[in-house]
């Protein structure tokens, strides 16, 4: 009977998701509750995790509680330590969940709420959350390998040197979009500037604290960072209330950008104790704080949806970003629907906490699909704040104008009303001189999260304090992800360079470190900076190209897995990965051909060089230079960013061609199927 | 009433604990303890030595950090 019931219970989850998501790509009324979103993603997550996820659990790995992992294994109390699979999730989440899955859907709204809800929550379903638990499960097999070392053991050498600088490339387009995006959100507001500026100290002062004050006692000093981040919110308010002061802080979007470089590169060269730990403890805790707070926020509110399902930007027209809704949709949001990153997460620490390897379906799928859930909440954000309002601050100066009335205008000729007062008021509600065309997503999220959190926190007031949490927050993030990254970076640059010249691989000879931080600093500063100069906005070259880079190495990993799985023995099941391997193929293939070929000088880099070189040959400077030299700049930035898309393209054959080769060779019978995995070992037998 | 407090202390103790665990410091009880169980001749690291030590670690290679 209870077996019946369950079936029934089970049924009906899947009926009330599948009806909510037909209900939201049907419904053409004038707005349309977020309850509809929320519910067609929780049913859809619970029903893939349930059925989905075991299925791979079990087909596919036969995961057993009676084998024992490299945790119990290898337990040294540093690396390899069984832990609870609640603290695991907590763990691997944090580590997960950055600032992607919320800039991604706030950029990728510009299309209406339903192309983006369809693909977080079918990509996360079968693929991101596939490729997560797979190379979790793959990586806890073989004693916790990274993706790199199974790519070249499992693909072959060609495919693990491509990973290896692919892996690279990656991490220099991904700090430098990101750094974009706070430079955009800080430039011209002081509160904002002064609120992140003062984090660093705080950090610092957390860093001290934890080495001589009270060591280890890490706690007690996050509690007293998070205290402080309070107290730098309102200094921020209190600053920019002092016009001299305010004036001072005004910061301009160059300056902002060599202030970020220099961050990144301090970050790399000083002792990890000192900036970098303190401020990850801190931004974790703002992470699970201010997830769960959007949630909170969201559910109480359960705002209408005011963009249309559709807009007509689907057509390639856009003003945030130039493409049509195939591909591009599916490249600005990558994480919260696949992130290829994850690979290298589930590959690294995690694996060698899990105590059990059944854990690994809680941990790899079920955290996958937390961290698309914090993408559907950014969409629901995003989406819930008037179509006007919204482009008015997303769409680049360039298609506005400079002023609210210019911008009433051209939001007016998309088909959109916003008043010019509205934009004012809005603007001053929550503390900034202006909202116009603050791009990169972080102010537009920031805006919605206001909206939300002062409707159901503080009953319609303190915009303004709300607005500069949610700034501060998504700062916090992308500054974590900026100075590790830049630490990371030069690392790998290091460990790359040593081959060429010994010395400078020495990761801690003071002129190496620094010789090797100040190339990874400049590799991603000229990319920052080039497009804090873009008249187009720079989100608009800079975020395709970071998305497709992020499918690149997702489709890396998922090669990974589909070798893991036919080398099983298990071909009969590799369409699990093989799917959405092909698929990321397909849109990675389409937009990067598409950025680098197309006609339209907006969308391919090429033709916008042409567009430059035609302009000058008649004797007049295109829009947005002041100078020959600079627009003969902006081409060799063209160029290089076609050069980039196109090596991100032929690394995806390169590998995707080794890996052909691979299966052929094991599905023929060439190669006998070989599994790399650690033998079975049973847990310790206990007296029964 | 006395009975209570120490349970509240237990409690609080294990969520510190587990937070900790989730942020991902380093944990030097833990790593005391394993070398106490399994290397007993050997003299562990000091506090300040391991944590230096974890820390280079975390942040010298992708796999901590996500976007």
């Amino acid at each position: 009977m209870s077996k019946l019931l369950r079936a029934l219970l089970w049924v009906g989850i899947a009926l009330l998701g599948a009806g909510s998501l037909a209900w939201l790509a049907l419904s053409r009324g004038e707005t349309i509750n977020a309850a509809w979103l929320l519910t067609a993603a929780v049913c859809s997550y619970l029903v893939s995790y349930r059925f989905y996820a075991k299925f791979i659990a079990a087909r596919v790995f036969a995961l057993d509680a009676n084998r024992r992992t490299p945790a119990e294994r290898l337990d040294d109390g540093r690396d390899y330590v069984p832990t609870n699979k609640w603290i695991v999730f907590g763990h691997h989440f944090a580590a997960i969940a950055g600032p992607g899955p919320l800039v991604g859907p706030t950029l990728a709204a510009q299309f209406g709420y339903l192309p983006s809800a369809i693909w977080i929550i079918v990509g996360v379903v079968f693929g991101g959350a596939v490729q997560d638990f797979v190379i979790l499960c793959a990586s806890v097999r073989r004693n916790g390998k990274t993706l790199g070392q199974m790519a070249k053991e499992e693909i072959g050498p060609i495919a693990g040197y491509t990973a290896l600088v692919a892996v690279l490339g990656i991490m220099i387009v991904l700090i430098a979009v990101l750094a974009l995006v706070v430079v955009n959100a800080l430039r011209a507001s002081p509160w904002g500037t002064v609120t992140i500026g003062l984090t660093i100290p705080i950090a610092l002062f957390m860093g001290v604290y934890l080495r001589w004050l009270r060591p280890g006692r890490v706690l007690e000093a996050s509690a007293i960072g998070v205290a402080l981040l309070v107290v730098a919110l309102y200094a921020g308010k209190w600053v920019a209330a002092d016009p001299a002061l305010a004036a001072a802080f005004t910061l301009s979007g160059t300056t902002l950008a060599w202030i970020v470089m220099a961050y990144g590169f301090a970050a790399s060269v000083l002792p990890v104790w000192l900036l970098l730990a303190p401020r990850d403890y801190l931004s974790a805790f703002v992470k699970i704080g201010v997830v769960l707070t959007l949630a909170i926020g969201i559910l109480v509110v359960l705002p209408p949806l005011h963009m249309p399902a559709l807009t007509k930007f689907t057509d390639g027209t856009g003003p945030i970003f130039a493409g049509k809704v195939f591909p591009f949709a599916f490249i600005t949001i990558a994480c919260g629907a696949v992130s290829g990153f994850h690979a290298l997460i589930a590959s690294g620490t995690t694996p060698k906490l899990l105590e059990r390897e059944p854990d690994a379906r809680l941990i790899g799928y079920g955290g996958m699909l937390m961290e698309s859930f914090v993408a559907i909440m950014a969409l629901i954000a995003a989406c819930a704040l008037t179509p006007g309002v919204f482009f008015a601050i997303n769409a680049p100066a360039s298609a506005l104008g400079g002023t609210v009335q210019t911008a009433s205008a051209a939001i007016a000729h998309w088909g959109f009303t916003v008043t010019p007062a509205e934009l004012t008021r809005l603007a001053q509600d929550v503390g900034e001189k202006t909202l116009l065309s603050r791009t990169g997503g972080a102010p537009s999220l920031a805006v919605g999260m206001a909206t939300l959190f002062s409707g159901a926190l503080s009953g319609g007031g303190a915009m303004a304090l709300w607005y500069h949490f949610a700034i501060m927050f998504e700062a916090l993030f992308i500054l974590t992800t900026l100075d590790a990254g830049t630490r990371v970076g030069r690392f790998m640059l290091q460990d790359l360079g040593r081959h060429v010249w010994e010395p400078f691989g020495r990761v801690s000879w003071y002129p190496a470190v620094l010789l090797s931080s100040a190339i990874f600093v400049v590799m991603w500063g000229h990319f920052l900076y080039q497009g804090v100069l873009d008249p187009l906005g720079g989100i608009n070259s800079l975020w395709p190209l970071f998305g497709i880079s992020n499918q690149l190495l997702a489709a890396v990993a998922l090669c990974v897995g589909t070798t893991v799985i036919i080398k099983m023995g298990k071909a009969r099941y590799a369409w699990i990965t093989i799917a959405p391997l092909a698929w990321l193929v397909i849109v990675t293939m389409a937009a990067g051909w598409a950025k680098i070929f197309s006609l339209d000088p907006r969308l391919g880099f090429v033709a916008h060089a042409s567009t430059i070189a035609a302009s000058l040959d008649v004797g007049m400077l295109p829009a947005g230079a002041a100078t020959v030299s600079a627009a003969h700049q902006m081409m060799f930035n063209d160029y290089l960013d076609a050069a980039v898309a196109g090596f991100f393209m032929v690394a995806v054959i390169v590998i995707l061609g080794d890996s052909l080769r691979t299966w052929y060779a094991v599905t023929s019978g060439r190669v006998p199927a070989v599994s790399s995995e650690v033998p079975f070992e049973p847990r310790a037998v206990e007296a029964s | 009433m006395r009975r209570s407090a120490g349970r509240l202390r237990t409690h609080l103790r294990a969520i510190g604990e587990i937070t900790r665990r989730i942020i991902g410091a380093p944990d030097y009880e833990r790593y005391l303890a394993h070398m106490r169980q399994c290397h007993p001749g050997r003299p562990p690291l000091g506090r300040q030595e391991f944590s230096r030590l974890r820390l280079e670690e975390k942040y010298s290679k992708p796999g901590s950090r996500c976007c």
